[in-house]
């Protein structure tokens, strides 16, 4: 054992306890010698150890284990006649029980005031509403029926909208406005489907007057707007060919040349990201339109009024969509992808 | 279905004291009742409901401390003479100053029937706890009928 100042307290400590042998006494007892002000501190430390407290419980027969589990009640007769009145005497009881009620009066008397305490069920309270307790079903306002009920609606009125939209803009009896964008789009049609009529239309703009002349192949459909100004007279336009079309979605990410379109000929380019409310991009004569911005003016031009809120990371949270038929926004399940 | 919503209802009556917050209590029972339906034991479906209405029970009094008139209960201030004694009365008066612990136990033992065990899982107490605490509620009752009897 090699003590020094860094280590001499656990030392100490061990011999106060006892714990150190008659060698390690030897070289404690060396040390000290070497090193008085420690003496002094052990000697300090022995008048420290506190005496043992004679003292003792006082009631220690209480805490024996009783006789009869008495469940809190310190009357053996009152515990008896409970017990009883709950069915919960054993044998040994039972005859003990027997025993007090035939040597005292008094248990007996007892006895009889604890089949009082047993109380009689009110039969006359009972339930008025019983009616209002039986379970409802409403299967009709499920909650994914009026899901998918929104849902189909939704589809219906949005469907219907660009419908009506698109015939409205290629319509030969559209009246013009002066800012309304000539919108073209993008087609997949073959040249049979094309078809001539040369219906005269009278148009009341005044100061853009457009003359369409719409012309179609098979590698580059597309369709052709010019516009001259003329404030004095309206003039007639002649549609030259009108052939029915197809509006092209075009995913994100997808070119051009894959979809085998000609550049600059898709104007009408739909995917997830257009959805959001963004400017209309106008490029010489032709606006592109997202899809919300589409059916936004399709739904207004019937008297819809719709509407798409988007949370900050640009995800759809709410539809709405207002008319004097109908009125309903339905909010994206944040757990639906 | 009738018999539990009047065993509940009795039960919810004599701890709150209130027929209208009684059927509110039954009312609340019956509709957790419903909405957990498919996880509720049919067979345990009455010992459900008196665990709800326990809690709501409990819950209401320690939230209000209620003491309102019990409309079942004897008057305010009645004077015990031995033309007005009747044992069903007193022992009525007696339920109502049972601690509500003691007197939700020996309102399920008495009129409901159930065990030290079933009471216990209706009020999550341990089985010795619930007869520690039967045991104390007779031993009141015994000592008011004691103590009415000697005024008598």
């Amino acid at each position: 054992m090699n003590i020094n100042r860094q280590n001499y307290e656990s030392i100490l400590i061990d011999y106060l306890d006892g714990k150190l042998n008659s060698k390690q006494k030897d070289e404690l007892m060396q040390f000290l010698s070497e090193n008085k002000d420690i003496a002094a501190e052990l000697d300090g430390l022995s008048e420290v150890i506190l005496p043992v407290h004679e003292a003792s419980f006082p009631n220690k027969p209480q805490l024996k284990k009783l006789p009869m589990p008495l469940q809190g009640i310190g009357n053996q007769t009152d515990y008896l006649c409970i017990a009883e009145l709950e069915d919960d005497l054993n044998d040994n009881e039972k005859i003990l029980l027997a025993e007090l009620l035939a040597n005292d009066k008094k248990v007996k008397n007892v006895k009889k005031i604890f089949t009082h305490t047993r109380l009689a069920v009110p039969y006359e309270i009972v339930y008025p509403n019983k009616l209002e307790l039986k379970r409802i079903h409403v299967p009709l306002f499920h909650r994914t029926s009026v899901k998918v009920s929104i849902g189909i609606a939704a589809t219906a009125a949005l469907i219907i909208a660009l419908n009506i939209f698109l015939e409205t803009i290629y319509s030969p009896s559209i009246t013009s406005k002066p800012d309304s964008p000539a919108v073209t789009a993008a087609t997949n049609i073959s040249p049979s489907t094309t078809r001539k009529t040369d219906l005269p239309v009278k148009t009341s703009t005044k100061r853009i007057i457009r003359t369409e002349k719409i012309t179609a192949t098979a590698t580059s459909p597309k369709i052709q707007v010019n516009e001259n100004t003329d404030d004095q007279h309206p003039t007639e336009t002649k549609i030259e060919k009108i052939q029915p079309i197809a509006v092209q979605l075009t995913p994100s990410g997808v070119s051009h040349t894959k979809l085998g379109l000609p550049q600059g000929n898709v104007d009408i380019a739909l995917n997830k990201q257009q959805l959001s409310n963004q400017p209309i991009k106008q490029h010489g004569t032709t606006k592109e339109y997202s899809l919300s911005g589409l059916l936004q003016k399709g739904l207004k031009h019937i008297g819809i009024e719709y509407n798409i809120q988007r949370s900050d990371e640009g995800r759809v949270e709410k539809i709405s969509v207002d008319s004097e038929l109908l009125s309903f926004s339905t909010t994206r399940n944040k757990n639906d992808e | 279905m009738g018999l539990y919503s009047d065993g509940i209802y009795r039960f919810a009556l004599k701890m709150l004291r209130n027929s209208t917050l009684a059927q509110d209590n039954v009312q609340d029972s019956y509709e957790k009742l419903w909405v957990k339906h498919k996880e509720v034991d049919f067979t345990k479906a009455k010992s459900y409901l008196f665990s709800i209405s326990y809690n709501a029970s409990i819950d209401s009094i320690r939230r209000n401390k209620l003491r309102l008139t019990f409309t079942q209960q004897l008057p305010d201030d009645p004077s015990i003479t031995p033309a007005h004694f009747d044992v069903a009365d007193i022992l009525n008066r007696a339920v109502e100053q049972l601690p509500d612990i003691q007197k939700s136990a020996i309102l399920l033992r008495d009129y409901e029937g159930y065990s030290y065990e079933e009471i216990g899982e209706i009020t999550g107490l341990h089985e010795s706890q619930v007869k520690v605490y039967i045991y104390r509620a007779r031993l009141s009752l015994k000592n008011y009928l004691v103590s009415i009897e000697n005024l008598i």
